[in-house]
């Protein structure tokens, strides 16, 4: 009998399993603190974003709104989550004046940050979308040089 | 004789012959011959002077003057040894006195009122006086025919109230005169014909003290014993006669095989005393114990009036006395207390006045009533005597009037004088037909004559000798083939050496060299072979009296009284103990509560409740506390009793009352305890309104503990063991209470981190109260106890929300991913199980009442089953109930925060709300409770899901009828399809536990446990042992040595 | 006999303790809470696109930002401007806790940068109690910034996780349907920076920087009232947002009297190896004078000084 309920006691605790993180998207975050990119910055936000395959032509698009200001030297950076397909892209925008974008679609190619110094202080936006309209996850970040 | 009472009685003698006439010659001879037999020849010769010096002091004239002041001489000296001489002392003396004056038959008034004035002083009652002054002064015999008197001669004259014992040949009469309060025998011969006492000749005008044990023989036929004269006595009371018999005791010890006894014969009937003799280790007290009927003999039969005593050992058990050596005092109580309970607990119809008159009756009889309001005291600690004490202990086993005395070793451990004044009880015990076995080692020479009969023992429990003591030394002497064999005492002292007997029984061959050897010159089955063909057994005529009922038992009630009583009496009176016992839980309560009073703001000196750390604490603390106490009040009770109560074993009296009355006192002190701690913590602590809850729970544990302690009182043997054991008992539940080690972070073996509480500690009570404490506390508050129910309401929907749901999506997002990426295996079978299982469960819960959203594919949930098209299904379903937990969520917790900004609107309802909370709710026990500390919020445990935060607002499953596990800290207990609240249900199962132990106890369950384990030691060691000498002989062999 | 009759008395007895017990105090005869559980029209959420609010909040500045800009103006570090710890016993309620929580969180923030991480233990309780008490508590990864706490040389790595805490939280009360929640707590950590900002004791040479920022503060303003007016209620009595929004109005007559000057040029971008670097070329510059200002930090005082209340 009690020898049973050792037994019983021992598989069940064989499977005993620690579930997952429940933090999915801060393990992103975290992933991507810990790049190169982050080198030399301090951390403000970060914006993460997760969209299931959408058309190409209108691809699914997160929109933030950010202040930044004068005097400020600012990086923008992005990390994807390496098992979905989708590639993100960060558009910045200022009120809705395209300013820049980690993707040049002449040479098909991805910029790992952009930094951007402010002069005029004012209302941004922040765009991140997946190229392609994939399914894709990532995180956006913004950061200050200092 | 001692000096003093010797001077006494010189001066004595010197006053009675000053009287009219003066000395006369035949007077002075009589004191000479006196002190001769007394004294050796110096002190003849010097206290022959001192008579002289008080005869010529004062002049010789009897003048009124110098009667008075000889009157008042003689009260004076009367009453100055008085104090000193003991009731047979002075009825010698007495008896001395007359036979002084009879010396020369000078009777004159004067002389007959000193004596008179004498005996008045030594309160010797009339009728004894005058049975002394007809037995010395009278010689007719019609004149001598009294009930006192005894004639042992060859004719049969008719008498009236005389005995008489028919001695054939004999000429002249031998006259006895039997004193029965002081129980002594005197006796005078009529005639001058040769006659021994003891070996010595008797002078017919002399009185003489018949000593126990005596001989009288004349030189020819047979010899009258001191028995025979006892018995004839006694041949008119009225008690009953019993016949004891036992038949071939053969004893083998169950451990060993060991012979223990070896034919066995002893038949002896009411009046008689035995003593059972031998060396150490021959048996006697194995015999002892055969005999009175606590063992039962390998073969043989013991019988007492024809009833089989082992057979039936119930209808002779009442008339059956039995002494251990130990001492079955209670040293708590007076001597007088002591025998007052014994026959409280024997006699069930005597009111207390009657039960009173019988202790006390009892206790003169024993010479103590003198210092019957003295403690007793133990043996170090000296309030009475050793004789006293043993004295005492005759008188408990008496006040029940047993027939039958079995007494081991009564005098080990005494001086001489109180051996000799045991054993002169126990002598005059025969006088009232009581039939005595009295184990002894060695006795004295005056103690060796006054058995009856003895049996000597000898190694290997051979039964060499039965008979007469005195008779005894002559039998060995004459085996031994010494000089003077026929001599039974030394012929000029009167005394005899019993050691001479064990001398002969035990010489060892003398070697070439002179020296003795180990090898003993008659084995003991070469004595037992001499004994089996020189003695035969006297057989006694069998009469077999109805056997007399046994003492009437008072029923479950009032024995229950009589203990209770005993008993508080017995802790009343120890005042140390009392003190220590009602102090000791108010002082640790300030000690604990003072110490832990934590003010969490450094700079403030307010105590707030709710900031203090130490809650948790105080409660673990609590649970402890009264384990210990519980613990350490009880674990010595059966312990101390452990004698006590086996001699009360022996009265058939009821265990369950014994241990009710000791259970009673416990809980009384366990309550006092509880209250005193609980009021002083809780007051210190400011733990308001909870008072009764801690109380309760404080008292059941400290009344589990008082029982558990009870079994091990009377389970273990040693005091100093008891003591080793309450650690073992203590720690376990420490760790184990859920206090100290977060069950989810304990050794898995045993369970840590299970959904519920690990089994072993299912087991620990101290781990229900602590837990019944602890969730009364957080949920029952004033404050809390309104919020409880919403706060649980929205902590199942936030679990449900946060993490259980988001968990279950997140094993079917899992499969879609894997799927669409092409896995060969997009779930686990494990995880498919996982999900009905969980499925399954979430469709029973309470909720799936209140949402439309339904789930029908739990049959599809099977790997061959499962496909895309079902996992959207299942993750639509999922995604809807997480709204729905969602939205009641939000809805409840608004509810919630609305109630309490009502009850914040205003600064004095602000204040209010946080004066209450701030002295009813404790943030830190609500961290504990919510299980803060915890990993991880739920846990994966084979294919379930187990929740870990937030223990206090979840109730157990309500899995099987009659599982009444649960996780820790769980708010109410399911059992039989019903939730109770926890504190209550705990508390329950609290005395469920302690009923169990009371059944254990009951049953000695513990006690036989460790029998059985210790029994199964010495098989062991003999395996231990073969394997040693099987190990020796190999490595001998292989080593040639 | 006797025996066996006492057993089956104290059996018998002991059975009725049980039964007395469980029915005295067994089910539990508290009010019923089932009716919270029936889902009503009434208690739909409040109809805020999630998207909108979260796009929106993320415009309120995060504290890193302005006690960055304190600490390399220069300004020295004042204590008694913090919100006091022991004040966290006044806040019963949802809202409050909210508010507080985003000025505990600044507190936290600004006491890091400046170093003084051995005495944001208080703080840092206050902020997980909060967040517990707001049921939002497992986003706030006390364990670590308290281990962090012990040593000043990680403040990067300190404000790099409460910042994100802060975030998550936000982030998760959005998805939960309790965006009035985070709009709270962004509130307090807005209206607290602002306090930080405007109450400077001794103000350096280059206060301009600061006037600047606080100048700037009117596009927060602007987003932070259209916030608010989403969890407005025609029941003054029961939504305390609406005071919240009322008392943003009397602010905003001050930030009125600043105006923003903006001028635009196209940046300049240059394509390094793996990154861009865009050169703003636009210029801006606020128009606030001293009375406005004073003006601004009374207004700011007093609402904080609501808010902590």
């Amino acid at each position: 009998m009690i020898k049973n309920i050792f037994f019983s006691n021992i598989i069940v605790l064989a499977s005993f399993l620690f579930l997952a993180e429940l933090k999915g998207n801060n393990n992103l975050t975290d992933k991507c603190q810990s790049t190169s990119h982050a080198e030399g910055t301090r951390f403000i936000r970060d914006f993460p974003v997760q969209h299931t395959a959408s058309s190409g032509s209108s691809p699914r698009v997160a929109r933030y709104n950010i202040i930044l200001h004068r005097g400020t030297t600012y990086r923008i950076y992005a990390c994807n989550d390496e098992s979905k397909p989708g590639e993100v892209i960060i558009s910045l925008y200022r009120d809705d004046q395209f300013i820049a974008t980690s993707y040049d679609v002449d040479s098909d190619r991805h910029f790992p940050y952009i930094e951007y110094e402010v002069n005029a202080s004012g209302q941004f936006a922040l765009e991140l979308m997946f190229k392609g309209g994939k399914e894709g996850r990532a995180v956006g970040i913004l950061s200050t040089v200092e | 004789m001692s000096e003093e009472i010797l001077k006494a009685l010189m001066q004595l003698f010197a006053i009675i012959a000053k009287q009219d006439t003066g000395l006369s010659k035949s007077e002075r001879d009589y004191v000479e011959n006196f002190l001769r037999h007394q004294l050796n020849e110096s002190s003849v010769k010097e206290y022959l002077d001192l008579f002289d010096f008080y005869i010529n002091e004062g002049d010789f004239t009897s003048s009124e003057q110098s009667k008075q002041s000889d009157s008042s001489k003689t009260l004076e000296i009367a009453e100055k040894i008085n104090n000193t001489l003991d009731k047979k002392q002075k009825i010698v003396v007495l008896v001395r006195l007359f036979e002084f004056v009879n010396s020369d038959k000078n009777l004159t008034p004067q002389r007959i009122s000193i004596i008179k004035n004498t005996a008045d002083i030594f309160n010797i009652c009339n009728e004894e006086y005058k049975a002394i002054d007809t037995f010395i002064l009278e010689d007719a015999p019609d004149k001598l025919d009294i009930k006192e008197i005894l004639f042992i001669e060859s004719g049969d004259k008719e008498l009236n109230k005389a005995k008489r014992i028919q001695y054939p040949y004999l000429e002249g009469t031998i006259i006895v005169l039997k004193i029965s309060s002081a129980n002594l025998y005197f006796l005078r011969y009529t005639s001058n014909k040769e006659l021994l006492l003891n070996g010595l000749p008797i002078n017919n005008n002399r009185v003489y003290l018949l000593a126990r044990g005596s001989v009288i023989k004349q030189p020819k036929g047979m010899p009258i014993f001191y028995t025979d004269i006892v018995s004839s006595f006694r041949s008119d009371e009225t008690s009953v006669k019993i016949h004891f018999k036992a038949e071939n005791i053969y004893y083998e010890f169950p451990d060993d095989g060991n012979i223990g006894l070896n034919e066995i014969n002893i038949e002896e009937e009411s009046g008689k005393m035995l003593g059972i003799l031998g060396a150490s280790g021959a048996g006697k007290t194995t015999l002892l114990n055969i005999i009175s009927g606590i063992e039962k003999p390998t073969i043989g039969k013991v019988s007492i009036n024809g009833i089989d005593l082992h057979k039936n050992i119930n209808s002779v058990k009442g008339i059956i006395g039995h002494i251990p050596q130990d001492d079955l005092l209670i040293e708590e109580l007076t001597v007088y207390e002591n025998l007052y309970y014994s026959t409280k607990l024997v006699y069930k119809d005597l009111s207390d006045k009657e039960i009173k008159k019988k202790a006390e009756k009892i206790l003169f009889n024993l010479g103590l009533l003198h210092i019957k309001d003295l403690k007793v005291g133990n043996p170090l600690n000296i309030e009475i005597s050793g004789g006293q004490r043993k004295r005492l202990n005759i008188g408990l086993e008496l006040i029940r009037e047993p027939s039958v005395l079995f007494v081991d070793e009564p005098t080990s451990g005494l001086s001489s004088n109180d051996s000799a004044n045991v054993m002169e009880l126990l002598r005059e015990l025969t006088v009232r037909g009581k039939l005595i076995f009295v184990v002894i080692h060695q006795p004295s020479s005056e103690i060796f004559k006054m058995f009856d009969n003895i049996t000597i023992l000898d190694e290997g429990g051979y039964q060499i000798y039965y008979g007469n003591p005195i008779e005894a030394v002559i039998y060995f002497k004459e085996l031994d083939n010494q000089i003077d064999s026929h001599v039974g005492e030394c012929p000029s002292c009167g005394s005899l050496n019993p050691e001479t007997i064990f001398s002969i029984i035990e010489s060892k061959i003398i070697d070439e060299y002179g020296q003795p050897t180990v090898s003993r010159k008659t084995s003991a089955p070469e004595w037992f072979e001499h004994f089996k063909e020189k003695i035969s057994i006297k057989r006694v005529t069998k009469f077999y009296d109805k056997l007399p009922h046994s003492f009437k038992k008072p029923n479950w009630l009032n024995q229950f009284k009589v203990y209770f009583k005993r008993d508080l009496l017995t802790k009343i009176s120890n005042k140390q103990y009392l003190a220590l016992n009602l102090l000791e839980a108010p002082l640790l309560a300030f000690l604990l509560a003072f110490i832990i009073k934590y003010i969490e703001d450094p700079t403030s000196n307010l105590y707030i409740f709710r900031d203090n750390d130490n809650i948790m604490p105080y409660i673990f603390m609590c649970t402890i506390v009264a384990l210990f106490l519980g613990l350490i009040v009880s674990a010595e009770e059966i312990f101390k009793d452990k004698k006590i109560l086996k001699r009360e074993s022996f009265l058939n009296l009821s265990r369950s009352s014994y241990l009710c009355s000791k259970i009673g006192i416990l809980f009384i002190i366990s309550a006092i305890q509880s209250f005193s701690f609980v009021l002083i913590g809780n007051y210190i602590l400011e733990i308001k309104g909870m008072n009764f809850e801690y109380f309760i729970m404080f008292f059941s544990i400290a009344a589990f503990a008082n029982i558990l302690g009870l079994n091990i009182s009377s389970a273990f043997n040693s005091a100093i063991t008891i003591y080793i054991i309450i650690p073992f008992l203590i720690i376990p539940q420490m760790i184990l209470t859920g206090a100290m080690f977060n069950f989810d972070k304990i050794n898995s073996v045993i369970g840590g981190g299970d959904e519920k509480v690990p089994i072993i500690a299912e087991f620990v009570p101290s781990r229900w109260a602590f837990e019944g404490l602890v969730v009364n506390q957080y949920k029952n508050n004033k404050y809390y106890k309104n919020f409880y129910n919403k706060r649980k309401l929205e902590s199942e929907l936030y679990y449900k929300n946060v993490y259980y749901i988001t968990e279950l999506k997140r094993y079917v997002e899992d499969y879609k991913n894997r799927k669409s990426s092409g896995h060969e295996k997009p779930i686990s079978k494990d995880n498919l199980q996982l999900l009905r299982n969980e499925i399954k469960k979430e469709k029973q819960s309470k909720f799936s009442l209140y949402h439309d959203y339904k789930f029908e594919q739990l049959d599809k949930l099977y790997i061959k089953k499962f496909n895309p098209k079902i996992a959207e299904q299942l993750y639509e379903y999922l995604d809807n109930i997480h709204d729905f937990y969602n939205r009641r969520f939000n809805h409840v917790n608004k509810t919630i925060d609305d109630i309490i900004s009502d009850k914040t609107r205003t600064p004095e309802k602000r204040k209010e709300y946080l004066k209450l909370k701030n002295s009813y709710h404790n943030k830190y026990l609500s961290d504990f409770v919510k299980n803060k500390m915890a990993p991880l919020p739920l846990v994966r445990l084979g294919n379930n899901l187990v929740q870990k935060i937030n223990p206090i607002y979840l109730n157990p499953p309500k899995e099987n009828l009659f599982n009444i596990r649960s996780h820790f800290l769980a708010p109410k207990k399911h059992f039989a399809g019903n939730y109770y609240d926890t504190f209550y249900f705990n508390l329950i199962i609290l005395w469920l536990m302690t009923i169990v132990l009371y059944i254990t106890l009951y049953f000695k369950i513990l006690t036989k446990l460790i029998y059985y384990i210790e029994n199964g030691i010495p098989i062991l060691n003999q395996k231990i042992w073969k394997m040693r000498i099987k190990l020796i002989n190999f490595l001998t062999k292989k080593t040639g040595i | 006999m006797k025996e066996n009759k006492t057993y089956k008395l104290l059996f018998f007895a002991s059975f009725l303790l049980c039964i007395f017990l469980l029915n005295n105090c067994g089910p539990d005869k508290r009010e019923d809470t089932s009716k919270l559980l029936k889902e009503q029209k009434t208690d739909k959420d409040i109809d805020i696109s999630k998207d909108k609010v979260g796009q929106m909040i993320s415009s309120v500045p995060n504290p890193v930002e302005m006690s960055s800009l304190l600490q390399k103006s220069d300004i020295i570090y004042s204590h008694e401007l913090l919100n006091p710890e022991d004040n966290i016993d006044n806040y019963k309620t949802n809202f409050k806790k909210a508010l507080n929580l985003g000025v505990y969180g600044t507190n936290l923030v600004y006491m890091n940068i400046y170093d003084r991480t051995v005495g944001t233990l208080p703080y840092l309780r206050n902020v997980r109690r909060l967040a517990d008490d707001l049921r939002i508590g497992k986003f706030f990864d006390y364990e670590t910034l308290n281990k962090l706490s012990e040593s000043s040389r990680n403040v990067d790595s300190v404000l790099y996780i409460t910042n994100r805490g802060f975030d998550d939280m936000t982030r998760y009360l959005i998805e939960q349907n309790r965006s009035d929640i985070a709009v709270l707590i962004a509130y307090g950590t807005w209206i607290e920076s602002l306090y930080l900002a405007t109450h400077v004791k001794t103000l350096p040479p280059n206060k301009d920087l600061i006037h600047q920022r606080i100048g700037e503060q009117k596009l927060v303003l602007h987003n932070m009232l259209l916030l608010l007016n989403n969890y407005r209620s025609s029941d003054n009595e029961k939504c305390k947002h609406n005071e919240l929004f009322e008392d943003l109005l009397k602010l905003k007559d001050e930030f009125d009297k600043v105006s923003i000057e903006y001028i635009y040029q196209d940046p300049i971008m240059k394509n390094f190896k793996n990154h861009i670097v865009v050169v703003d070329k636009s210029t801006s510059k606020v128009n606030i004078n001293q009375e406005t200002i004073d003006n601004i930090a009374k207004q700011v005082k007093y609402i904080r000084n609501k808010i902590i209340k």
